[in-house]
């Protein structure tokens, strides 16, 4: 793990915004910066993100709010011809916003013992309360992460050369379904250890100790569900047989499964959620799709194209109140349904992307994962 | 320049200025909590706090020229505007100046003054970089973003002390920051053989320290040019590539991101050259730089590696 911190890297990205920079202002950016990272509100978020991108914000409070946040800790904050200054605040906001989490779990458990020792008896329902913000914070740091992965497919923006965004929200999602599970794991053994040792004695059971044993039981049935859906998965591959085409993987071929896919795994997996291995299990099913015939790359409005009109309509009805920018692939599926049959849609869609072409061509993996991260996106957008 | 204490808002014509750039304004900074501090631009050359007004604004390049008195700096700077006002610049289009002033001062003001002939440019003046804008666009993509590059240049003597000095040399920490540095060998001084070999031991004793003190790093991108070509291009004695461009390609491409080394003649005095020779492919080049800021990578939340022993623990635990 690397010892530095965004903390440390922001004078180097603020610095692409301002040669100057005095430590009195980088210190006054921090401050604004650690206030915002507090706020766990998607809607907020995302307009951050869009902000980051160039792209205008869905409501018109969050730019002046994010300003103010700013604002608050130096009133010299320029709040006229900002653009770039912004840009680089909330693409810097989000790096910490990804780290935060981390850095809290860290610090809290720390704090945790340490008031543990003092006090003697910890306070179930701040445990509680914390387990509940944890869970926030996790599922608001997946859709920031699955946003910012999601919003760049149609190659309209520039990846910032500078704060590497992008390779945070990727680390988290590498990492984070990943460790959030193993830690689960690891606190309900050390839980239930004390508990077995306190069996033996003839004192009863604490509220405290209750509590951990129902929430281990809840631990391990989620745990149970998690390995049934992965095992549901590795069937459903190795029967290559996909509900939503009635016919085999190779029947339907990669024009459809390269859309059925990455739906179907996605309803199979609604406890594990994101999964890391997605890609690789849609890469599968796509090979055997594809059968012997020879890979080719494909463009958005061909795929869109070879999905069945009907089949279309209901993604649209089904995620309509999440379909925007930040969603290309599923924004381009809803604007080919407002047209009539063979009509070119790439205007709307380009206009409100900030210049995506779907024309570009990508190989049927790479679409078939963007479409399966937006589903998982729009669906903790849901959950939270 | 002027500082007035405006309401916010009251007058589209201006810029927030941040409390450092307002210091010498003991009433303002008392005040500053009541009113903002507003600069009204003249349009003249920047300090390093008013590029702010560019940098918050739009994504800026910023490039450095350096080099020794007289090599042709500012002339440089004073050609790359002068270009767009006598003749196409290639593909690049003038997209505008906040600088206009500034840029007219160094290409003309002095001829003004001396009633010379002979344009010849203002010079730097010492202990402060001084910072001119340029807008540019390229004609086949009129409707993307302008890129807004900010020239900077030094004086000779500030340069011949960074040269001479590792701690002078440690005030140059722009060149760190800049998205291109751009290095001028005076090429009257090539011409002369008694002063050839000084020269480009100058040259490469600088981008030497520079690179020894972290000025120069592995994410410069750095032009070595050679300026006033008319003056070397017909001496047999002086071959670029075996002179200028092998000899400091194998000592210091290896140590940066990107090294170009061409030969420029921004204002020819013969007809040897064309005029503006080789200024489209540096501004080309301004334009297209894009500079890899490694060192702000993410902290890797967990790598593979952390991942394995992660495992591996809880498996030993279990």
């Amino acid at each position: 793990m690397s010892n530095y911190t965004a903390t440390d890297f922001f004078p180097t990205w603020y610095k692409s915004t301002k040669l100057s920079a005095t430590p009195e202002q980088i210190n006054a950016r921090l401050a604004a910066i650690d206030e915002l990272v507090h706020t766990n509100e998607i809607p907020f978020w995302l307009d951050i993100i869009r902000i980051s991108n160039g792209l205008p914000p869905a409501d018109n409070t969050s730019t002046s709010r994010f300003v103010k946040i700013f604002q608050d800790e130096d009133n010299t904050f320029p709040i006229t011809n900002n653009t770039q200054l912004l840009k680089v605040l909330a693409a810097s906001a989000v790096c910490f916003k990804l780290e935060a989490e981390d850095l809290e779990t860290e610090d809290e458990e720390a704090e945790e013992e340490e008031e543990e020792e003092q006090q003697g008896q910890p306070n179930d329902q701040s445990k509680e309360d914390e387990e509940d913000d944890a869970t926030i914070i996790t599922n608001v740091n997946t859709a920031i992460s699955l946003c910012i992965t999601n919003v760049n497919f149609l190659g309209q923006f520039k990846d910032d050369p500078v704060i590497p965004v992008m390779t945070y929200a990727q680390n988290y999602l590498e990492s984070k379904p990943y460790y959030q599970r193993m830690r689960e794991h690891e606190e309900q053994t050390n839980n239930l250890d004390e508990i077995v040792e306190k069996l033996g004695e003839e004192e009863d059971l604490t509220h405290e100790q209750q509590v951990t044993i129902v929430n281990s039981i809840q631990q391990l049935h989620k745990e149970n569900n998690m390995l049934s859906e992965e095992l549901n998965v590795l069937s459903w591959i190795f029967g290559e047989y996909s509900k939503l085409a009635n016919c085999f993987f190779q029947d339907a071929g990669t024009s459809l499964m390269m859309i059925y896919g990455p739906i179907e795994l996605h309803e199979k997996t609604s406890t594990l959620h994101y999964i890391n291995s997605a890609r690789g299990f849609l890469h599968r099913i796509l090979s055997i799709a594809l059968g012997s015939k020879k890979a080719t790359t494909v463009s958005v409005v061909d795929s869109i194209n070879a999905i069945p009109a009907d089949f279309k309509a209901g993604l649209v009805k089904q995620y309509k109140a999440h379909i925007s920018e930040l969603t290309p692939y599923l924004l381009a599926v809803s604007k080919s349904t407002e047209v009539n049959a063979g009509d070119d849609y790439s205007a709307p869609v380009k206009k409100q992307t900030g210049g995506g072409d779907i024309k570009k061509t990508f190989k049927p993996d790479v679409m078939a994962i963007q479409i399966y991260k937006e589903i998982v996106f729009i669906n903790t957008l849901e959950n939270v | 320049m002027e500082t007035l204490d405006v309401d916010k808002g009251e007058c589209s014509n201006f810029y927030l200025a941040d409390a450092s750039d307002i210091g010498d304004t003991q009433t303002v900074q008392k005040d500053v909590k009541k009113t903002i501090g507003v600069k009204l631009f003249e349009g003249k050359e920047m300090d390093v706090h008013e590029t702010a007004e560019i940098t918050y604004k739009h994504k800026a390049k910023i490039i450095a020229i350096v080099g020794e008195s007289d090599c042709g700096k500012t002339t440089l700077v004073a050609e790359l505007y002068n270009g767009f006002q006598k003749s196409p610049n290639g593909d690049l289009l003038f997209a505008g100046s906040q600088t206009l002033i500034g840029l007219e001062e160094r290409s003309h003001l002095s001829k003004v003054e001396s009633n010379s002939e002979e344009p010849e440019t203002k010079k730097t003046a010492n202990g402060i970089f001084r910072f001119l804008h340029l807008a540019l666009k390229k004609k086949e993509n009129l409707r993307a973003d302008s890129v807004h590059i900010i020239l900077s240049d030094i004086s000779g003597e500030d340069f011949q002390r960074a040269r001479d000095s590792s701690s002078s040399m440690m005030e140059l920490t722009l060149l760190t920051d800049a998205d291109q540095v751009i290095y001028i060998i005076d090429g009257e001084k090539l011409a002369a053989k008694k002063l050839r070999q000084q020269t480009l031991s100058n040259a490469e004793t600088f981008i030497q320290t520079a690179l020894d003190n972290g000025i120069l790093d592995a994410q410069t991108h750095l032009t070595v040019v050679v300026s006033k070509w008319d003056k070397l291009v017909a001496d047999t004695s002086f071959n670029f590539d075996r002179d200028v461009k092998t000899p400091f390609t194998e000592s210091f491409a290896s140590r940066l991101s990107d090294f170009k080394a061409f030969p420029i003649a921004a204002r020819p005095k013969s007809q040897a050259v064309e005029a503006a020779f080789g200024l489209y492919q540096l501004l080309n080049d301004c334009y297209l730089v894009e500079k890899q800021t490694t060192v702000a990578g993410p902290a890797k939340v967990k790598s593979d590696i952390d991942r394995h022993f992660h495992t591996m623990q809880i498996q030993k635990e279990l």
